[in-house]
């Protein structure tokens, strides 16, 4: 059983994803009403509604308390009694937001400040004269906030099929409808019986068996009411309550339930014949009513997949790290015994244990597949976060999202989403002009920022692009050199100017602002990145806009490895990054300071690991260099041995080598011994300040 | 070689008293030609010396990384650490797998020491305060003195020996020694 804290937790993680749903349901009735359906508006009313039941039922009064107007809100929209401008979906996002702050307060199981209480009020008093008179008046049927459930009354469809021993039991179905009658404003019925066979046929014992169906047609009943006259019916018939809040698919679910799909037909088209089959809108529209029948078993097909998508499951996320850790294990030890099996020559026992490893790898994948989210769920947070930026700066931008649907490590969603922060704010403050710049530029008066993601040899690649103004490279110049990150005479590409905004404590904004201009950020950016294995890059263009490209590995739990051997040391280097292997050449086998090679026409600089690692002279005659590429850079690394592919867990080195360079992790081999991973973008940057320092040495 | 029962692992979550440097039991171990002693409940298990992967760049006091059955555990040259000497294995020599408690939670680390010795128990009356000056390692490092058999055996303060966030930082500092010294 869950206890109270247990299914106040729950609530909580309901209550916020239908907040967030709340939030891009209103922003989408901002922007752009005409496409906002009515079933969205619907679900809109559902999840407050939602919110305020199951707040009741966990004890959060004020929730409840809070959240009912704003569900009548929903309601009156849902019934076309009050149509959306402005000022309310403005009013809308911040009623929202005070959801989100008092659930936060459950959160951390503090009584909300009285402040936020006020602060409360005063937003359900500017809701309150928007709203009909009807809502203000069933507002105080709610006084005691704790049943939720004690909705204002609505029309309900209700199905029973009897059960065979209704009337030997003692139940009469006529006395239940006549009860019902009298609580109800309308009430229609209609009877119908099941299969009767010929009563000839009819056994003395069968004679009191009842076949009776019953369809009810109730308006303005409270539920409350009607569960209560249900109660001892429904526990041997079956029995179905449809109400307005139930979900389309409601009906498809209940008939899909039945044992005998002839009945489940039959009450099909019976509920057709009366007008009570709720069908999909998406079905309904555009399809001819004679062709009604067979379009609706097609939907009936089409529905079906989506249903067991969408069935989805809960559960804590360090029961997926453990399982994904231990799998980890496994593999190891599968690689071991693999091992060990080859020394006994055995071919029965070795391709047993290779199917054994075969199938540990594919679990493995399945599990890491577990952890893959989609990246949708923190772009749509964004556009919450540019609304607000756009009105607070007075800008008008859209924002265009694509690519949603690319999945990565949910560890990885996590740590992402604070850097994209940054650079979205960034782009929307320094990228983006405002509307009469734009128009003096020539462009159109709305800013666009696109989000975008994709995957790409193995890595995720997410962009940011605004189509503003572009880096200002003169003036990036003038502060770098006011700001003593370079020197006046220094010649830079353009590509080098750019990269200075990653510069610790550069900024060009003259004044500072709320949302940026403190120096403090792209270069925060920058090490949150590289800390996730990932880099970023940027490319500008003067009054046409800025891009920022973010590269990152899928997962942090998992690595594709190529293995080299350099002196007694193993190394790992991520396979996504090895382009080919190749010979080291006879001419250049000696530790040269050339660091260049030329490779089928281009020049790739290589660089002897076995020096750079202070491993010693090389022991092998026979060295291979591996062409590693991340990104736009390539480079050669000279090993002694090619050891092959293989899957291994990461294991990262602790807080002790944080700091190290060049190795990001290290892998447990098959045999025991353990491997280091090389963090190859870092090792190629290393050995380029070498190499320039070394000129610039040189060149002094 | 020499696995400490598992009670003694569980005590070292109820009863910390061994490990603050008072009475309890205490492990004594040679390193550098000097004798130590260390409170037992940090002690996890005394593993054999070898197998060590050595990591490139690294000041001397860290000799490696080792398997631990499936867990990469770093290895702390404890007379490296101590007074700068990396240590020669002998026949003797062993690495004592200890448990820290660190902000982000309890973390794994093996000592290399030249030979350990026994267990014994020491009361009140053994135990010193540690001297301010004079001492061939860093005064703080030193949490008391102990009297055993006429002798004065130092018991390390073990946190601060293994401190994570000084080594680290001395980590970080050999590996931007080591990338510039490449281009000397």
């Amino acid at each position: 059983m869950l206890n109270m804290s247990e299914l106040v937790a729950v609530f909580l993680t309901e209550a916020r994803e239908l907040v967030e749903q709340l939030e891009r349901g209103v922003l989408a009735l901002e922007k752009s009403p005409g496409e906002v359906t009515a079933e969205d508006i619907n679900a809109m009313f559902r999840a407050a509604h939602t919110i305020k039941g199951s707040a009741g039922v966990v004890g959060l009064d004020h929730v409840v308390h809070f959240t009912h107007l704003v569900e009548t809100a929903f309601e009156q929209l849902r019934s076309n009694k009050l149509v959306v401008d402005r000022s309310l979906s403005q009013l809308l996002l911040r009623c929202n937001d005070h959801i989100a702050s008092l659930l936060h307060c459950a959160e951390v199981s503090a009584e909300p400040a009285a402040n936020l209480l006020q602060a409360g009020d005063a937003l359900l008093n500017q809701l309150r004269p928007l709203l009909q008179q009807s809502a203000q008046s069933s507002e105080n049927d709610i006084a005691s906030p704790s049943v939720g459930s004690a909705k204002q009354k609505s029309s309900c469809h209700v199905f029973l099929k009897l059960s065979a021993s209704c009337f030997t039991d003692g139940l009469d179905p006529v006395i239940l409808v006549r009860y019902l009658r009298q609580h109800a404003a309308v009430c229609r019925e209609y009877w119908y019986a099941g299969q009767v066979q010929p009563l000839t046929q009819i056994a003395p014992a069968q004679a009191e068996t009842c076949q009776l169906m019953l369809d009810l047609l109730m308006e303005d009943i409270a539920e409350a009411t009607l569960l209560e006259a249900l109660e001892f019916i429904r526990q041997d018939s079956l029995c179905a309550i449809f109400n307005h809040d139930s979900p389309v698919e409601a009906q498809q679910l209940f008939l899909d339930s039945l044992e005998s799909p002839a009945l489940a037909q039959e009450l099909k088209q019976r509920w057709q014949a009366l007008g009570l089959l709720k069908v999909p809108v998406e079905v309904s529209a555009g399809t001819t009513p004679s062709l009604l029948p067979r379009s609706e078993t097609k939907a009936e097909n089409k529905n079906q997949p989506r249903q067991i998508d969408q069935r989805m499951m809960r559960l804590p996320a360090y029961k997926l790290d453990t399982l994904v850790n231990q799998l980890g294990e496994l593999l190891i030890a599968t690689a071991t015994l693999h091992e060990h099996s080859r020394q006994f020559n055995n071919s029965d026992l070795t391709e047993r244990v290779q199917q054994v490893q075969q199938l540990v790898d594919d679990i493995q994948g399945s599990a890491l597949q577990l952890r893959m989210v989609q990246i949708g769920e923190t772009f749509n947070r964004f556009q919450r976060v540019v609304h607000d930026i756009a009105a607070e700066l007075g800008k008008d931008v859209h924002l265009v999202i694509e690519g949603a649907d690319a999945e990565l490590d949910k560890s990885m969603v996590e740590r992402i989403s604070d850097p994209l922060m940054h650079l979205v704010r960034n782009a929307m403050d320094h990228g983006l002009e405002s509307a009469s710049e734009r128009i003096a530029a020539g462009k159109s008066a709305h800013g666009s920022l696109l989000l975008r993601a994709y995957h790409d040899c193995g890595s995720i690649v997410i962009e940011i692009r605004d189509d503003g103004r572009g880096i200002n490279r003169d003036k990036v110049r003038q502060k770098a050199i006011s700001q003593g990150l370079i020197s006046a005479g220094a010649e830079l590409t353009l590509r080098q100017i750019d990269e200075l905004i990653f510069e610790p404590g550069f900024s060009t904004a003259d004044t500072v602002s709320n949302l940026s201009g403190r120096g403090v950020g792209m270069d925060v950016v920058r090490r949150n990145i590289e800390a996730l294995r990932g880099t970023v890059d940027i490319s500008s263009e003067p009054g046409a806009g800025t891009q920022f490209q973010l590269r990152l590995p899928l997962t942090l739990a998992i690595i594709d490895g190529f293995m080299v051997r350099v002196g007694q040391s193993r190394f790992v280097i991520p396979l996504d990054m090895v382009n080919e292997c190749i010979e080291l050449p006879a001419d250049m086998a000696l530790d040269t300071d050339a660091g260049y090679l030329n490779l089928r026409g281009e020049v790739l600089p290589f660089i002897f690991l076995n020096q750079m690692f202070g491993l010693g002279a090389a022991a092998s005659d026979r060295r291979s260099i591996v062409v590693v590429r991340y990104g736009k850079q390539s480079a050669g690394l000279v090993v002694d041995q090619l050891l092959g592919e293989f899957q291994t867990v990461i294991k990262p080195l602790g807080k002790l080598f944080q700091f190290l360079q060049g190795i990001s992790g290290s892998s447990i081999l098959g045999s025991g011994d353990i491997a280091l991973i090389l963090d190859i973008p870092r090792l190629v940057q290393i050995h380029v300040q070498a190499t320039e320092r070394q000129r610039t040495t040189t060149t002094i | 070689m020499m696995q400490m029962s598992s009670s003694s692992s569980n005590r070292a979550e109820s009863d910390h008293s061994g490990v603050l440097g008072n009475v309890g039991q205490y492990l004594t171990f040679n390193s550098g030609g000097e004798c130590y002693a260390l409170g037992i409940l940090a002690i996890k298990e005394i593993i054999e010396f070898g197998n060590i992967t050595k990591i490139p760049m690294l000041p001397l006091f860290v000799r490696g990384v080792i398997n631990l059955r499936g867990a990469v555990v770093p290895v702390i040259d404890l007379a490296a650490r101590l007074y700068g000497e990396q240590l020669t294995a002998g026949r003797r020599t062993c690495v004592v797998i200890v448990e820290l408690d660190t902000e982000d939670g309890k973390i794994e680390l093996g000592v290399v020491v030249d030979a350990v010795n026994e267990v014994l128990e020491l009361s009140a009356k053994d135990l010193a305060a540690a001297p301010n000056f004079g001492s061939r390692i860093r005064t703080d490092f030193i949490r008391q003195m102990a009297r055993i058999q006429d002798r004065l055996v130092m018991i390390l303060a073990l946190e601060r020996v293994l401190s994570v966030d000084e080594m680290a930082g001395l980590v970080a500092l050999s590996q931007e020694k080591s990338a510039s010294e490449q281009v000397a």
